[in-house]
């Protein structure tokens, strides 16, 4: 409870991380809710209503508030669908990620010498793509869809938690109660999973909350360059690339599905930004 | 030192083997990569013999030896979309990315230094606020959508600017006003916090004891000192700048290997995939190759580790 109040303090102390807090806890409620609170079906099409500009704009209809899309479909109904698409893609991937990250991370850590190199050239490897030209390669080979994406950032953002956990658990891995458990009898795979990687949590939680946004990036890129989700799924991306054709006449289209990107990783970055001063202010989470 | 390059020279050798290992394979994984390497309504009898003329159906440890002897001479076979070899097609679509990621890149500099240093030293102040915010906001705009306002800006209210293409410095404008704000804010925020870390030593506390002035003083022995953190991802940098031209150049029609990539994998013209992939990742292991042996040059700590 005590504790529970100290993370309050400190957030509220900060004034960007409560920021970054509460538009989270919007953005999840509202992708949580969303089949209850569309005004509209998203997929419902009204060509007599098309293209309406926003209702506080000229020509603007009271009942759409945001105005509606080139087939008459409701802005803000799709806007809303679309931040569920967009939260599931970021958590699954962020899932990937971690895991492999973590698995590998601790594998290189802990056996050091010959599994550290192998692991390590694989991360100089992968490094060495642009993570949007390794996504669309992946895309392009293998087709687009939820699973591929979800892999698409598994394999970009597992190097990002590998380096972090490496690190920790070599400095964790000669410390006396490792040493302890060792000279019990302790076998690898229970030191390593029982006794070292809990100490891992706090950054881990750090790196993954700044994933989250990166992958919300990822997809809405994959989306925008039409190798995301398939065509019927309101995504963000995707209603900003078909934005492009109508950009004289509804300009509306062009700027909300991009202001909701922008707003959710602002708001991810700034909370992730303040939990990692809490939980861990060394941490390296620049690159 | 010349230990510390030649170590990691062999490094990037076997990086760069593993590039051309995941592209091949992963072309390879996909099934049949015959398949990729002509058009969808190309007939069965054509794909059987290119397979048996080729060499396809030799063992794939061979084929890739063949394909690494093939691309260490600059040789990914012809691309059936332009019908030219593969690496001259990308080669000549080089020039025009350089020339927009360089541009870009030294917009970033020019905006990211004096920012990054002012707001470190005027710590706390309006100043700093303002920074801070704006680099925070530099992360998280997406480049896509800030290509599509300037656009809707300067193209479609103001009528300044030409949309899309390329051929004068007008063309150029745009783009580059889309790829630098997100590296300029990274660079803006890691050289704030390295100022702020080398503000903070004793040794410049001695240097202002002894009455050296403030301008002297923070370009002559703070900002010098907090270069090297910022050094070693600039690398990076130029990376992430040549990934985010690829939508840059497919948002402006820019004529560069960006948006050549793309088309050839809609075209499945995968040869010229291949040696855009591998010529990219190339270019980078070396920027990080020089970047490390800067860093080693400036820094001789980092030689023995």
């Amino acid at each position: 409870m005590e504790k529970c109040k100290d993370i309050f303090r400190s957030l509220v102390r900060s004034k960007t991380g409560l920021i970054g807090f509460i538009i989270i806890v919007t953005f999840l409620l509202v992708a949580l809710t969303s089949s209850v609170i569309t005004p509209y079906d998203p997929f419902e099409m009204v060509l007599r209503d098309k293209l309406l500009p926003p209702a506080w704009a000229a020509g603007g209809a009271s009942r759409h508030l945001l105005g509606t899309d080139q087939l008459g479909r409701d802005l803000l109904s799709r806007l809303i669908y679309g931040s569920r698409v967009s939260l599931g893609v970021a958590l699954a991937g962020t899932l990937a990620a971690a895991t492999v990250g973590i698995l590998l991370g601790a594998l290189a850590g802990y056996y050091g010498k010959m599994v550290d190199t192998v692991i390590g050239r694989i991360m100089d490897i992968q490094l060495s793509f642009p993570f949007i030209l390794l996504a669309i390669f992946i895309v392009a080979l293998f087709g687009s869809g939820l699973r591929n994406i979800t892999l698409v950032a598994a394999i970009s953002g597992w190097v990002r938690f590998a380096r972090v956990v490496r690190g920790e658990i070599m400095s964790i891995k000669e410390s006396e109660y490792v040493e302890a458990i060792r000279s019990l009898g302790g076998k690898d795979f229970r030191i390593i999973f029982q006794h070292i990687l809990p100490n891992v949590v706090s950054p881990v939680i750090v790196i993954a909350t700044l994933e989250l946004a990166k992958v919300v990036l990822m997809e809405a890129s994959l989306s925008f360059l039409g190798m995301g989700l398939p065509v019927d799924i309101p995504t963000w991306g995707r209603m900003l690339s078909d934005s492009r054709d109508f950009m004289q006449t509804a300009p509306h289209l062009t700027v909300f599905p991009g202001l909701m990107i922008c707003l959710v990783v602002l708001g991810v970055n700034m909370f992730g930004d303040w939990l990692r001063d809490y939980l861990d202010p060394k941490l390296d989470t620049n690159q | 030192m010349s230990r510390y390059i030649v170590k990691r020279m062999l490094q990037s050798v076997i990086v760069l083997l593993g590039v051309t290992a995941v592209v091949f394979f992963a072309l390879n994984l996909t099934g049949d990569p015959v398949t990729f390497m002509f058009p969808i309504d190309t007939p069965i009898e054509v794909l059987e013999e290119y397979r048996a003329t080729s060499g396809m159906n030799d063992p794939k440890l061979i084929q890739y030896g063949r394909f690494l002897w093939g691309a260490l001479h600059g040789d990914f076979g012809t691309s059936h979309y332009y019908n030219q070899p593969a690496m001259q097609v990308v080669l000549e679509r080089l020039p025009a990315t350089f020339l927009l990621a360089f541009t870009a890149f030294l917009l970033a500099l020019v905006i990211a230094i004096p920012t990054g240093i002012l707001s470190a030293v005027k710590r706390n102040s309006v100043l700093d606020s303002i920074v801070r915010f704006f680099s925070m906001l530099g992360q998280c705009v997406p480049i896509f959508w800030l290509g599509l306002l300037l656009m809707l800006l300067f193209s479609v209210k103001l009528k300044w600017l030409p949309t899309i293409g390329s051929g004068t410095w007008k063309h150029l404008i745009m783009p580059t006003l889309t790829l630098a704000p997100g590296t300029a804010a990274s660079i803006t925020r890691l050289l704030r916090s390295g100022m702020l870390d080398v503000l903070g030593q004793d040794y410049i506390m001695v240097a202002r004891a002894k009455g050296i002035h403030n301008g002297p003083l923070i370009l002559k022995h703070a900002f010098k000192n907090s270069l090297s953190s910022v050094l070693t991802v600039l690398g990076l940098q130029l990376a992430s700048l040549m990934g985010g031209s690829l939508i840059t150049e497919n948002i402006f029609a820019w004529p560069g290997v960006g948006q050549l990539m793309y088309n050839s994998i809609l075209n499945r013209d995968f040869m010229v995939v291949e040696a855009g992939v591998c010529l990219i990742a190339s270019f980078f292991v070396f920027v990080n190759l020089a970047v490390d042996i800067l860093y080693a040059v400036i820094n001789p700590r980092v030689r023995f580790e």
